[in-house]
């Protein structure tokens, strides 16, 4: 059986750490598969990156050096050209903002399937996995021949950093430059408020059950009541009622405090990325089903107009 | 500049989930528009307002019961709707997202649009994957996550929504595809009048065997093993009683972990 392709993701000179468990999911398949496991590391200075990656269990490191910051174009041509070169079994990426920017566009141009967001990964004769729906409450087991383009989900595999002694070889291939018409031009991080969030120890987080701009009083007199800070899921701010800086998820700010108190908040899967350090998780929702249960420790199922009020007294 | 808008029709996130292992009773449902297209629909619109001789058009993928959601994009300023469906995808328990591709390349081919917007994702299906399999399909540039976006020209200066509080400032020409992230704009209600208006627009309707002369291009090669519910939590411990009774609970913990005083 012809290898499985990781595809490496990095920004700026850094490993994403979630590449780690992306590695793990790839290698299992390669041992499933009983092949081997070989990753692309395409950007500046891959070989330094590769370095970084050479983890136990990977046979092979291919690098493709450009200046250029992550761009789409040049890695659907850099892994279409490894593609006829290796011929894998299926190609791994994470199913972030970078994997979903190009796996389906290689998925396209290469006519494989694609098999998006899995949380686990099986091999009988088809490549299975598991993909969640419904915002989280239902799963579907799907499966496609092989070989398949697969994106995996962050912080689901655990991560190895046993190092290893994969070969490193950089990839002698010419990219064509004229069909690159993606163009990065910069990039900008959210501009710290007042109130630094991924500092907080308590943190009071809202969501979109709190249905109205004007019931963030109630949330902030409660905040203050118990000395947490005020942080909340991506609608809030959507809705322009709190600043980016106050976002909790994937796309906002990783928390780690030691109570992460989620009221009105569903739990939808960019959310939970972003509080899985916390200590302790304590969620208030009306919805029995709400995903956001799954990764609290402590749950109430209720009305937060009536429970807020009542949390309120106990810290007066 | 003409726009094209890919829409999708989801289940509301409270709607209870009944299912065999093979396929979703869906006669339970509420269904809306998903609730990144409300945002790409009124990118669209916003665009066509101001810019001469432009026109939106719409394309879901959908069977007829969508016809109420796509009534709604049309209240709120799009030209023109086109709703794809066939018998052959009746029996599939979902449509991937190479399969839509598919299908709606071939709209893109007789509308020649400019730009097409889409939404980030679908929360029913998740798949977050139809827009940039589509721009594959019918060779145009792509950006996803787009949380800003102004025209000059044919180039798009773009706003992309990374990890971590990180944005992409970064540059495509036209014609492109555009996965639109919620929060991008103010989604508008439809006015009444829009509503009257949007009775007399026109809806299209397209088969497989409208959109190819060889309708079983249109086939999926990704399979459904099983639908199944996710792992329940095991380890939560739900507070119980009154809600004042919840709160105290609640208080308890707070307070032995040695925060809010006493």
């Amino acid at each position: 059986m012809s290898p499985i392709l990781i595809i490496a993701e990095h920004r700026q000179g850094v490993i994403n750490p979630d590449t780690f468990g992306l590695l793990t999911a790839g290698i299992e398949l390669s041992t499933a598969l009983n092949t081997e496991a070989h990753v692309a590391v395409i950007g500046k200075n891959p070989e330094k990156l590769a370095k970084d990656i050479n983890i136990a269990g990977i046979h092979k490191i291919h690098t493709f050096s450009t200046s250029l910051p992550y761009n789409h174009d040049i890695y659907v041509q850099v892994v279409s050209s490894l593609f006829d070169k290796i011929q894998p079994s299926s190609i791994l990426s994470l199913h972030t903002s970078t994997g979903t920017d190009y796996c389906p566009a290689l998925a396209s141009i290469l006519d494989m399937p694609l098999l998006p967001d899995a949380i686990a990964i099986n091999y009988t004769d088809q490549v299975e996995i598991l993909h969640e729906m419904y915002s989280s409450k239902l799963q579907a087991k799907i499966a496609s021949p092989l070989p398949a383009i697969i994106t995996v989900r962050a912080g689901v595999w655990p991560t190895e950093t046993t190092s290893g002694n994969a070969s490193i070889e950089p990839l002698n291939i010419s990219i064509d430059e004229e069909s690159i018409n993606f163009k990065v031009k910069d990039y900008e991080e959210t501009p710290v408020g007042d109130v630094d969030i991924s500092t907080s120890d308590l943190l009071l987080s809202v969501g979109r059950g709190i249905g109205d701009e004007a019931n963030l009083e109630l949330i902030f007199s409660t905040a203050e009541a118990m000395g947490a800070t005020v942080s909340s899921s991506r609608p809030i701010v959507d809705a322009g009622w709190l600043p980016k800086d106050r976002q909790v998820g994937q796309s906002g700010t990783k928390v780690s405090p030691s109570i992460y108190l989620a009221i009105g908040i569903s739990g939808a899967v960019q959310h939970i990325a972003g509080i899985k350090n916390s200590k302790v998780i304590i969620s208030i929702n009306k919805d029995p089903k709400a995903p956001i249960f799954d990764a609290s420790d402590y749950g109430v199922v209720g009305d937060l107009f009536e429970i807020l009020p009542a949390l309120l007294e106990e810290f007066r | 500049m003409r726009i094209l808008v890919a829409i999708t029709e989801v289940a509301t996130p409270d709607d209870t989930i009944e299912f065999s292992d093979k396929s979703i009773t869906e006669s339970n449902f509420t269904y809306g528009l998903n609730e990144w297209d409300e945002y790409a629909i009124e990118e669209a619109i916003q665009i066509s307002e101001s810019t001469a001789n432009s026109d939106v058009i719409s394309v879901t993928i959908a069977p007829p019961r969508a016809e109420k959601t796509i009534r709604m994009a049309l209240a709120k300023g799009v030209t023109k709707a086109i709703r794809v469906w066939d018998p052959k995808l009746e029996s599939l328990p979902f449509i991937d997202p190479r399969l839509k591709a598919k299908i709606l390349a071939k709209v893109v081919s007789t509308i020649s649009p400019d730009i097409i917007f889409t939404g980030v994702q679908s929360s029913n299906d998740c798949w977050g994957s139809t827009g940039v399999a589509l721009a594959a399909e019918v060779g145009f540039n792509w950006a996803t996550l787009v949380t800003d976006l102004e025209l000059s020209g044919d180039v798009a200066h773009v706003r992309r929504e990374l990890e971590n509080g990180v944005d992409e400032i970064a540059e495509v020409t036209l014609p492109a595809v555009f996965t639109i992230q919620t929060g991008i704009n103010e989604p508008r209600y439809a006015s009444l009048r829009g509503i009257k208006q949007a009775q007399q627009k026109e809806l299209e309707t397209l088969s497989f065997s409208d959109l190819s002369p060889d309708p079983d291009e249109f086939q999926s090669n990704i399979n459904l093993i099983e639908f199944s519910l996710p792992t329940s939590n095991s380890a939560i411990q739900y507070f119980e009683g009154t809600p004042k009774e919840q709160a105290t609970q609640i208080a308890t913990i707070i307070k032995d972990l040695g925060f809010g005083g006493s």
